[in-house]
């Protein structure tokens, strides 16, 4: 196998992995109120690698299954939609917090019998 | 910020229409957010670069994920398929009713109407159907091959300059109902002339027990020797219009310029039938002053001269306000 074929099939698996978490760490960065551009450079500086036009779409997705409420904020000059886990939303991150507890310790678990 | 409004046209006019004007209004905030105050075009441009294609933001914004066409081709998928299924109903409906009307010329009763009505919709449904097969499966190949539509693999990289011109704000739209309305209303019309004036329809008898004194109003044969191929330019020019109607989707003045011609088309059949005494059946006429005539009949025929002008001058003011009426409605488009 070449070495463009294997990272292929690397950034193949990265993507599949990062998909669940990214929608993860969004909601982990809303428990206080931000809008679209202001998230993204938080997310920037902590280096997730997620995307502008992967994370506007996925705002509006999450409010729509009711894990993140929004209200419009006309007093600036220009009006900015907030974000903001909903009550749903937090109980929805506490139970995954738990559940990747578990996941994490299995996963150690497997990659801990990798030699 | 021109190409700013652009790419929200690019990317809203995929959405529902429930959702566009939200999703514009925070994403010109998101990529104002993104620019310094006063950005070059070449900032503008790397910020649409990295917010990524029009419709794979779209796509995104939609949030369906497991497909058998992808973002790349979903959105000229969608548009052909309704294109091609409109196009081979209407083909499959036509050729059946031509078909039927062609060979069994002489058939006029109501249980073979039915079932000519019933087999119409069944081949109209049936080319919908065979252009849903074929399209999707055309669109699955490319998907899969990652075919662009030049026929190269692997399409060229997105640049913002491809963005489309956002087209002029429509006042006047073209509803679809109202387009599949009139294809209706020309079958309708169609089927009216071709099945109803038969030999032995508009027929009066004037004496049960004498089958000779049975009177046609209308002279089948010469309509049908010299009006069929005209009627049947005129519904086809009708529903040529009416897929240009659905592409275009509003009045532009070179649209209702063409609608006009049919309008005139179809007005100057109908003036020229009217007046040309060989489609009525002579004897008719030679027998007006009959008594065995139903009174009603003996005024059509006494005033007949009279009832054709006030037909032709009826038509002729429906015409006049159609054709008015698609002016204005490109009038107010353009002048926007």
């Amino acid at each position: 196998m070449s070495k463009s074929q294997l990272d292929e099939v690397i950034h193949s698996f990265l993507v599949e992995m990062k998909r669940g978490t990214m929608t993860i760490i969004v909601l982990t960065q809303l428990q206080t109120k931000q809008y679209g551009y202001s998230l993204l450079t938080v997310l920037e500086k902590k280096k997730t690698g997620i995307e502008a036009g992967t994370l506007y779409p996925l705002l509006r997705r999450l409010e729509k299954q009711g894990l993140l409420q929004s209200e419009w904020d006309t007093s600036e000059s220009r009006p900015r939609k907030f974000y903001q886990l909903s009550d749903l939303g937090k109980e929805v991150l506490e139970r995954i917090k738990k559940e990747w507890d578990l996941l994490s310790n299995q996963m150690d678990h497997f990659l801990g019998e990798v030699l | 910020m021109e190409l700013i409004e652009r790419y929200i046209y690019a990317v809203t006019k995929r959405l529902p229409e429930t959702q566009r004007a939200d999703v514009a209004k925070e994403l010109r905030g998101n990529i104002e957010d993104m620019l310094s105050d006063q950005p070059t075009a070449k900032e503008v441009e790397d910020v649409l670069l990295e917010l990524g294609e029009p419709s794979k933001l779209a796509f995104e914004y939609r949030g369906k994920k497991r497909y058998l066409i992808g973002p790349e081709y979903f959105d000229q998928y969608i548009h052909v398929l309704k294109l091609t299924c409109v196009i081979l109903a209407a083909i499959g409906a036509i050729g059946t009713f031509i078909e039927a009307y062609v060979s069994h010329v002489n058939e006029n009763s109501f249980e073979y109407m039915f079932e000519v009505f019933w087999n119409i919709i069944g081949s109209g449904f049936n080319g919908a159907l065979h252009a849903f097969a074929w399209v999707t499966g055309i669109f699955f190949i490319f998907e899969r091959f990652d075919i662009g539509f030049d026929g190269k693999y692997k399409r060229s990289e997105w640049s913002p300059l491809d963005l489309p011109e956002i087209p002029k704000k429509v006042s006047k739209p073209i509803h679809r109902s109202e387009i599949i309305g009139d294809l209706i209303g020309n079958t309708i019309w169609l089927g009216f002339l071709l099945f109803f004036l038969r030999k032995d329809s508009f027929i009066f008898t004037i004496d049960k027990s004498d089958v000779n004194s049975i009177l046609a109003f209308f002279n089948f044969d010469h309509i049908y020797n010299t009006y069929f191929t005209v009627l049947i330019i005129s519904a086809l020019f009708g529903i040529f219009i009416s897929i240009l109607k659905w592409m275009r989707g509003y009045w532009s003045y070179w649209l209702a310029s063409l609608q006009t011609g049919q309008y005139l088309l179809s007005f100057l059949i109908l003036r020229w039938m009217l007046f040309d005494q060989k489609i009525y059946n002579s004897v008719f006429f030679a027998n007006k002053n009959r008594e065995e005539l139903h009174e009603s009949v003996r005024e059509l025929i006494k005033n007949f001269g009279e009832i054709q002008q006030g037909i032709v001058a009826v038509a002729a003011i429906i015409t006049v306000c159609q054709i008015v009426s698609v002016f204005y409605k490109a009038y107010k488009n353009q002048s926007k």
